[in-house]
């Protein structure tokens, strides 16, 4: 048995140990970034890698000093964990290359850098990577669980921190779709400052809700049959994670203005509809929220006389009913959401402060940038040989691609499809951030 | 035809109609505009040719192939491994590397106004051309495509942002008249790859040509 347990042992180990070793020698064959973008990425990959190697170096010491075969027994058992998180790790090497050699424009990458500025007011390494499903996801501090919880770390390895963030690998180009990053970074804001929480606990309606909340429960529990305590832990999760994503899309409208809400249609349109699910409201309460903080945010007036017939089709929607069917506790939901509109408003607003972008904002440039639009010109420096505004390029950007393609809901699809066009503004936000940060320097 | 000097350049960019206008965007220094041209910066943006498995570049097809424009031009594309070089960073050169870079300005030219592409004598004498189509025909709007070819004996580290060509502006002696352009978006904002398509139907036309010529 011992003898058994012994080379169980050598082979779990020998496992491991080729498998850090392939993962280092793609680590050592990516060239090594010149500035610091990617750099801290590659940092926490090569901390993990280490910390793997001395979870195995650890494990062998364990095995000398087992004193019985149970022993022996529970380090084999603990090797084999070891070698299950390398194997997963095993996922990150496409990402290493990419990390090491963006694939997106880097006037995205600048972009997405000035956002994270403004919302998570910290210094972060934001890496893009392509990803094998059509959605865009963001992660912070990756690994951070396997290094300080299964690998026992005593802290994260960088001092900044990574974002990953992840879009759908036929989208390079499709600038107008990468704007859904605002959304996802939004998620690192709640986290960061607890504003689901803080929703909940301004809610003027609290009393009204908690009627609501616990009908909700009561249709949920004799719908699926289950106990008042599973009805209410599900609705509850429900409905934070519906608040999470309302949250999520009243700070990316309030961080980049209207151009969100052409975004979210644009992506969200073909891939949902007026059902709901477990972890997203459907695009029509969504819609019907954006509506709402467009109006407050005064943006009305903007979109009627951009994109009269678009914007009109997007307000039809947002007055549809979801189609919840015999799932009654997603109206109480709705319901709930809708009180809680305003809260979300003003803890978004509170939260933004002076980074929200304003129709003023907007308005100090678009004249200019339009007729550079029209003029096919690259809308990277106004006439003053000052920088143009991210924003303003973007948003104006997409009322330029409605003057082309036509202003219809068809015409989405033909704007996100139009990757020549979205190269040329992605060019434009690069030469924007290059003219700024040069005018900058002494 | 007149080669147009500081004063002039200055005017024609900043004229009000945008028929009249010379845009080169953006300007990160005024001082580009020199007195007969405008110095040009590299962009970010490289075509690099790849060695490839196949015999060469063919583009008349062999006997019993067809293919359609696209086609074609999606086989020359192929040819080609794009890269982005932030700034900061270089693109090493070496003797007789050829690659396709791209101005960092977008230019766009009136059509009453013709330029030329030139390298910089400085980079010149280190054996860097930059440019061998050097025309840039009135109403072009872009970012120019460089040619770029190390025929020096030393690799050279290409940076991108640094003035590395000029543009030579001139009037023309009348206003050229153009066909209205295509309303679809088309202006390049990095390297073109060679578009070789255009020329397809001549060189079908020169193979029959010479099968004619050759048979008995």
């Amino acid at each position: 048995m011992a003898a058994d347990e012994a080379s169980d042992f050598a082979l779990l180990t020998a496992a491991a140990r080729r498998s850090i070793t392939d993962l280092r020698r793609v680590l050592q064959r990516v060239p090594r970034p010149v500035g610091e973008r990617g750099s801290h990425f590659l940092a926490v990959i090569e901390a993990t890698l280490t910390a793997l190697d001395a979870a195995i170096s650890d494990r062998e010491k364990e095995f000398k000093t087992a004193v019985d075969d149970a022993d022996k027994r529970a380090v084999v058992v603990a090797t084999r964990q070891i070698n299950s998180y390398i194997m997963s790790f095993h996922g990150v090497t496409p990402d290493i290359e990419s990390a090491a050699e963006p694939t997106l424009g880097l006037g995205f990458i600048y972009f997405v850098d000035q956002l994270v500025a403004h919302l998570l007011k910290q210094k972060a390494d934001v890496v893009m990577l392509p990803g094998l499903r059509y959605n865009y996801t963001t992660g912070f501090r990756p690994f951070e669980d396997l290094l300080i919880n299964d690998l026992g770390m005593a802290k994260y390895p960088v001092s900044v921190p990574p974002i990953i963030v992840r879009y759908p690998i036929q989208e390079a180009d499709s600038l107008f779709l990468h704007l859904i990053v605002a959304h996802e970074l939004g998620h690192h804001v709640i986290d960061q400052a607890q504003l689901d929480q803080d929703v909940l606990k301004r809610d003027p309606d609290s009393a009204a809700n908690a009627v609501t909340f616990d009908q909700a429960v009561g249709e949920y529990q004799k719908i699926h049959k289950v106990s008042a305590v599973r009805a209410r832990s599900e609705i509850g999760g429900r409905l934070i994670d519906w608040l999470r994503e309302l949250i999520c899309d009243a700070i990316a409208l309030g961080i980049i203005g209207p151009s969100y809400l052409l975004t979210f249609a644009a992506f969200s349109t073909p891939l949902a509809g007026p059902e709901p699910g477990p972890s997203h409201p459907p695009v029509m309460i969504r819609t019907k929220l954006l509506i709402n903080l467009i109006d407050t945010w005064d943006w009305r007036t903007t979109l009627e006389a951009q994109i009269p017939k678009t914007f009109s089709w997007m307000e039809k929607g947002s007055k549809r009913a979801q189609e919840a069917g015999t799932k009654t506790y997603y109206h109480r939901l709705e319901e709930i959401a809708d009180r809680l509109t305003e809260t979300i408003r003003q803890v978004v607003e509170g939260k933004l402060g002076g980074e929200r972008y304003t129709r003023r904002a907007y308005e100090e440039q678009s004249d200019e940038l339009m007729t550079l639009l029209e003029n096919n010109v690259l809308p990277a420096q106004l006439g003053d040989r000052s920088p143009s505004e991210h924003r303003a390029m973007i948003l104006a950007g997409w009322f330029s691609a409605f003057s082309r393609h036509k202003d219809e809901p068809a015409a989405l699809v033909k704007v996100v499809g139009d990757s020549g066009y979205q190269s040329f503004l992605t060019k434009a936000l690069e030469m924007s951030a290059l003219l700024e940060t040069w005018q900058a320097l002494p | 035809m007149t080669l147009l000097h500081h004063e002039a350049l200055m005017e024609a960019m900043g004229a009000a109609e945008w028929d009249e206008k010379l845009v080169v965007t953006p300007l990160l220094d005024q001082s580009q505009v020199g007195e007969a041209s405008i110095d040009l910066r590299l962009g970010t943006d490289f075509l690099l040719l790849r060695r490839t498995l196949r015999a060469g570049v063919e583009l008349i097809e062999g006997k019993g192939e067809e293919s359609s424009a696209e086609q074609l031009q999606a086989r020359i594309d192929s040819l080609y491994d794009r890269r982005t070089i932030a700034f900061g960073d270089g693109l090493w050169l070496h003797p007789q590397q050829f690659a396709l870079g791209a101005t960092l300005e977008f230019v766009r030219l009136p059509p009453t106004l013709g330029a030329y592409v030139l390298s910089r004598s400085s980079w010149g004498r280190l054996g860097l051309l930059v440019a061998t189509a050097v025309m840039v025909q009135p109403r072009f709007a872009g970012a120019l495509t460089l040619e770029l070819v190390n025929e020096g004996d030393s690799p050279i580290k290409l940076y991108p942002g640094a003035k590395i060509a000029q543009l030579a502006v001139h009037s023309l002696p009348s206003v050229m008249e153009f066909a209205k352009s295509d309303p679809s978006y088309k202006w390049p904002t990095g390297p073109q790859p060679a578009k070789l398509r255009k020329d397809q139907e001549q060189l079908e036309k020169i193979k029959r040509l010479g099968k004619k010529l050759a048979s008995v």
